[in-house]
């Protein structure tokens, strides 16, 4: 679908959006696996390789926290935004949103 | 029992890690791998296929601990470019020039001794760049520069540009006559061209070697030195001055040996068939281009001096 360049710069473009959507998506508790299937459903495909060690790093921020879940077969860790990740998801959507906004007005070329 | 794939690579991926995290790392590693071979079907084909999936264990523990896989990073990066270059361009001739004039005081043979500071100027460049990379890869690991930019940069670190610095090719063109200036004196001793029997004559009087030659070497380190220091300094005043005392200083030691007539070879003036009155010709020619040239040197230097004071 994409070239080799313009598969670089759309992925430049998504990683800054894969935070906001761990963020806003692990408002209900999931864990690594389960996460990364309902952000592919949703959409938003990214690569196990960076999701593992994003989620790690968020908790390191205190964006998220965890608690491993032994009442399964498996132990599994369960992520969940914590309220400082909330305040942030926050910020980011409203960024985003400006962005969106800004950026309408330079592909509708003055057509408004 | 031997062990699985995965405990294999949960292995080779955690035992580098410190023991606080090692633990917590491990279980991530292990649930990650379940849920994905699971997802595909659980076999061992599928196993196979997940972990390599994710690549070399190393990659993914670095990954895991939030290090980048990097030595020196682009925070520190151009500070430890600055100190690289500028400790290289002063250990290595300190520590050649300081082997030099111990080994000729100590008298030993000089070619070896200019051999043995070549070496020593070597082993001083890979010491330098070994120590310093490595105190700036611990830096950079342990973040002791996270907080503040260590090295905020400010307009007053350009270069002094091309109003005060010398250009490159100046430089090199300083730099390069100043080697072949070394490289003859040595060559035309050790082998010469003109031979007798087989055997090449050197050019000038090998009794030069005494002193002559050797503080002429030195001048001529002394001289890359200067060059360096005028090419990022520019040419003020001072530089016209050291500019200045260097050229003196080479017609100081050179015009008293051409005037005691033990300056060529006496073999090779032999072998040329010379009259006495040939030589006495000769080194009249050559007082007379060393007085020439350093008089050039000297008005050269004052001249770019003056250039560069008005230019600024």
């Amino acid at each position: 679908m994409y070239d080799e360049l313009s598969r670089q710069h759309v992925q430049e473009l998504r990683r800054g959006t894969v935070v906001l959507a761990c963020l806003l998506s692990l408002r209900e508790p999931g864990y690594g696996y389960g996460l990364l299937e309902s952000l592919d459903e949703a959409g938003i495909a990214v690569d196990a390789n960076t999701l593992y060690p994003l989620l790690r790093r968020l908790e390191k921020q205190g964006l998220l926290t965890s608690e491993w879940n032994t009442d399964e077969a498996r132990p599994r860790k369960f992520y969940r935004t914590s309220s400082d990740g909330v305040r942030l998801a926050e910020t980011l959507v409203a960024e985003w949103n400006e962005l969106d906004t800004a950026l309408t007005r330079f592909t509708d070329g003055g057509n408004r | 029992m031997t062990a699985t794939l995965t405990d294999r690579y949960v292995h080779a991926a955690t035992r580098w890690l410190p023991g606080g995290t090692r633990g917590d790392v491990e279980a991530e590693l292990r649930e990650r791998i379940a849920d994905t071979v699971a997802a595909r079907g659980d076999s061992p084909a599928a196993e196979r296929e997940v972990l390599e999936e994710m690549g070399d264990p190393l990659r993914v523990a670095v990954e895991y601990t939030g290090r980048e896989p990097r030595l020196i990073g682009p925070r520190v990066f151009m500070m430890w470019l600055r100190l690289l270059v500028l400790l290289l361009a002063i250990v290595p001739p300190i520590a050649a020039a300081g082997n030099l004039i111990g080994e000729l005081t100590d008298g030993g043979d000089v070619i070896q001794a200019l051999i043995g500071s070549l070496g020593v100027a070597f082993m001083a460049a890979v010491q330098v760049s070994f120590w310093v990379t490595a105190v700036f890869a611990v830096l950079d690991w342990t973040g002791a520069l996270e907080k503040e930019d260590a090295d905020p940069w400010t307009v007053d670190k350009l270069p002094a540009g091309t109003k005060a610095g010398q250009s490159w090719g100046d430089t090199i063109a300083s730099l390069v006559f100043l080697g072949v200036m070394a490289l003859l004196l040595i060559w035309q001793q050790a082998s010469s061209p003109i031979t007798s029997d087989g055997d090449s004559i050197a050019v000038l009087d090998p009794d030069l070697w005494s002193w002559w030659i050797p503080v002429v070497l030195v001048l001529i380190a002394i001289e890359v030195g200067f060059t360096l220091w005028v090419h990022y300094g520019g040419w003020t005043w001072t530089a016209a001055a050291v500019n200045a005392a260097l050229a003196i200083a080479f017609a100081a030691v050179t015009l008293p040996v051409l005037a005691s007539g033990d300056f060529l070879n006496p073999e090779l003036v032999e072998h040329l068939g010379w009259s006495a009155a040939t030589v006495d010709d000769v080194l009249q020619w050559i007082t007379v281009g060393v007085v020439i040239v350093t008089v050039w040197e000297i008005v050269d230097g004052v001249l770019k001096a003056r250039r560069s004071s008005v230019a600024v």
